[in-house]
């Protein structure tokens, strides 16, 4: 071996690390996801996330709506969770027109928000198990994940990306007929999930790919934002739903899962114990819906239709609030809500006119996901998949 | 320590040679403050009032207004239960700066790459301030108000030999976008469609290879 080959030897291959892409078309990247993953041999040294593929401009896009039709528009952003976009959105809206929505309204959108963090919630549990080789997980999570999207065409008319939420309540009063959809539902679900617990939280080839793999620490997981359940798994029992009333939440008895250790396997079972407690709260919110109007009276709903033979003043107000949108009053307001994710923020500014001057969405899975940098080096690539899998980071919402 | 009163009166204590105005807002204590000193702030913010989460920084373009652009910083607390607004307004100039918040808060890193990126706010001392949402290559800030919607020029070409004579030069009114990309429907289907092409659209007859090289060069 001469001198040049062996110098080469020494700075190019002995102490080489390698860079890998992962994605953006990776089946377990969890979308569009791009990480530069530089590794020394299996162990991962450093990870740089890329991120933006799947940007679509909902931000710009909501400034050239009016408020109501932008409701349409956010609830594209987060495809998993589109309930708590729209209520993000439509909260921020009441409150600067300064609306209240009546009781029935809040119950509808605290029971559609549960079902729709298990929705979220099974997605995340079909295809996390998917990523770290639990492969039926994915058909049985997706089946349960069906009859609730059924139900959500039921009462909303599409499976997805409802619109369903409106500024001063929601676009469709709930049926009877939904309500025993609802109690079907609800006696089927327990029994299946419990399953799916005892299906993987004992098993012990889940229980090695997630015990102690991606520990992220409170203190860390503060100073970067993090929300949600990968905050509560790091010991810290902080969830809106709690300390916030955008929904009256106090009303409703639930606890609050937390973990200890702060690993993939807490992050686990924060979410698998949320599914039973968003459970709880579909059981309370339906046994005490109350009874009465479904939105909130004056300029920002449309007039009931019975009114538009009869009056005039109705037929104007149709019309206006369908061509111009409704004119809410000039100001800035951030609103934050729990989603599956974490705190879901709006920021909503408005200058008095009948379309939003600027949407912005604080979407937690942005936020989450600069964690993947702070957690993964040290660990194996394989390691990778399962944090990226227990963040649970939906890149509609990261990308907007 | 919730109202803005407080804020001001302890704000003027601390920093007496600032400029800082606290008043109430529909949702939180809104606190507006000069760019420079913007990370002194925050850091006495998080330590003295406990407002340890940044929890979103985003930005504003008040076009017509001055100061035209606001970046909001939403800080949270979670002891307390409180939120702030922290804002800092920046004049009508190409490139406005201001000093970066990842020294007070970590999480301040993608979110100031994302308003540099929508809003070409430039954040002195960020540690990697790209583009992190728009392709590296994007020329603009999309989310600024001059930004026009739809102003994008389409970024596919038809294969030159299909165009064939057809070749229409590109309409500026529209945006730079080629006027034979809104009329050719019924060409760029040929894949599938078996039919009469689109109203207006000549049947396509093949062409020599040397004409299409020729036609390539300004297609």
């Amino acid at each position: 071996m001469t001198q040049t080959e062996q110098e080469i030897r020494e700075v190019w291959v002995e102490d080489e690390t390698m860079r890998v892409n992962m994605g953006p078309q990776h089946p377990s990247t969890h979308g569009v996801l791009r990480l530069r993953v530089e590794v020394d041999g299996e162990v991962v040294v450093n990870v740089e996330p890329h991120v933006g593929y799947l940007h679509t401009g909902i931000e710009k896009q909501a400034e050239t709506l009016n408020w109501i039709q932008c409701v349409t528009d956010v609830t594209r952003a987060d495809y998993l969770s589109n309930f708590f976009n729209e209520l993000a959105y439509c909260t921020a809206v009441e409150q600067l027109a300064g609306v209240e929505i009546p009781p029935r309204a809040q119950w509808i959108r605290i029971l559609l928000c549960e079902f729709n963090r298990i929705t979220s919630h099974l997605v995340w549990l079909a295809t996390g198990g998917l990523e770290l080789g639990a492969l039926s997980m994915a058909t049985y999570a997706f089946r349960e994940r069906e009859q609730i999207l059924d139900l959500y065409q039921a009462i909303t008319g599409v499976r997805m990306n409802h619109g369903y939420f409106r500024p001063g309540g929601v676009s469709m009063d709930i049926r009877p007929d939904h309500c025993k959809q609802i109690r079907d539902l609800l006696d089927v679900l327990p029994k299946r999930f419990r399953e799916y617990e005892e299906f993987l939280s004992n098993n012990p080839i889940w229980v090695r790919r997630n015990r102690n793999v991606g520990v992220l620490k409170a203190e860390d997981a503060i100073k970067l934002g993090v929300t949600g359940p990968t905050l509560r798994a790091c010991g810290i029992p902080h969830d809106l739903r709690k300390v916030s009333d955008y929904l009256p939440y106090d009303k409703f008895e639930f606890d609050v899962p937390i973990g200890e250790v702060g690993d993939c396997y807490d992050r686990f079972l924060v979410r698998m114990r949320e599914l039973f407690e968003s459970l709880r709260i579909i059981e309370q919110a339906i046994d005490g819906m109350p009874s009465g109007e479904f939105r909130a009276a004056g300029k920002l709903v449309p007039p009931p239709r019975n009114r538009l033979p009869v009056s005039m003043e109705a037929v104007i107000h149709h019309f206006k609030l369908y061509t111009d949108g409704p004119h809410v009053p000039a100001g800035e307001v951030y609103v934050a809500v729990e989603s599956p994710r974490g705190e879901l923020g709006y920021f909503v500014a408005s200058d008095g006119r009948g379309r939003p001057w600027r949407v912005h969405i604080r979407a937690p899975s942005f936020v989450n996901l600069q964690v993947a940098p702070l957690v993964a080096p040290g660990y194996l690539l394989a390691d990778l998949i399962a944090i990226l899998a227990s963040i649970d980071p939906v890149m509609g919402d990261v990308d907007r | 320590m919730t109202s803005a009163a407080e804020y001001d009166a302890t704000l003027r204590e601390r920093f007496p040679d600032l400029a800082v105005a606290a008043t109430d807002e529909l949702d939180m204590p809104t606190i507006v403050v000069p760019g420079e000193r913007i990370v002194a702030v925050l850091e006495f913010l998080r330590d003295e009032f406990g407002f340890t989460m940044l929890m979103d920084l985003s930005a504003c373009d008040w076009l017509g207004r001055e100061p035209r652009y606001h970046v909001n910083y939403h800080l949270y607390s979670m002891d307390s239960n409180l939120r702030v607004r922290v804002k800092v307004q920046l004049p009508d100039v190409p490139e406005p700066h201001v000093p970066s918040a990842v020294p007070a808060f970590a999480a301040a890193d993608w979110h100031e790459r994302e308003v540099f990126d929508f809003f070409g706010i430039v954040f002195d001392g960020h540690p990697n301030l790209a583009r992190i949402l728009m392709p590296d290559e994007w020329i603009g800030h999309p989310l600024r108000k001059d930004y026009p919607v739809g102003g994008v020029p389409v970024e596919y070409r038809i294969e030159p030999a299909y165009v064939g004579e057809n070749v229409v030069p590109r309409d500026t009114r529209q945006g730079g976008v080629p006027v034979r990309l809104r009329s050719d429907r019924g060409r760029l289907s040929h894949m599938t469609w078996t039919g009469p092409p689109a109203s207006g659209v000549p049947v396509h007859k093949p062409t020599e290879p040397e004409e299409i090289s020729e036609e390539g060069k300004d297609s």
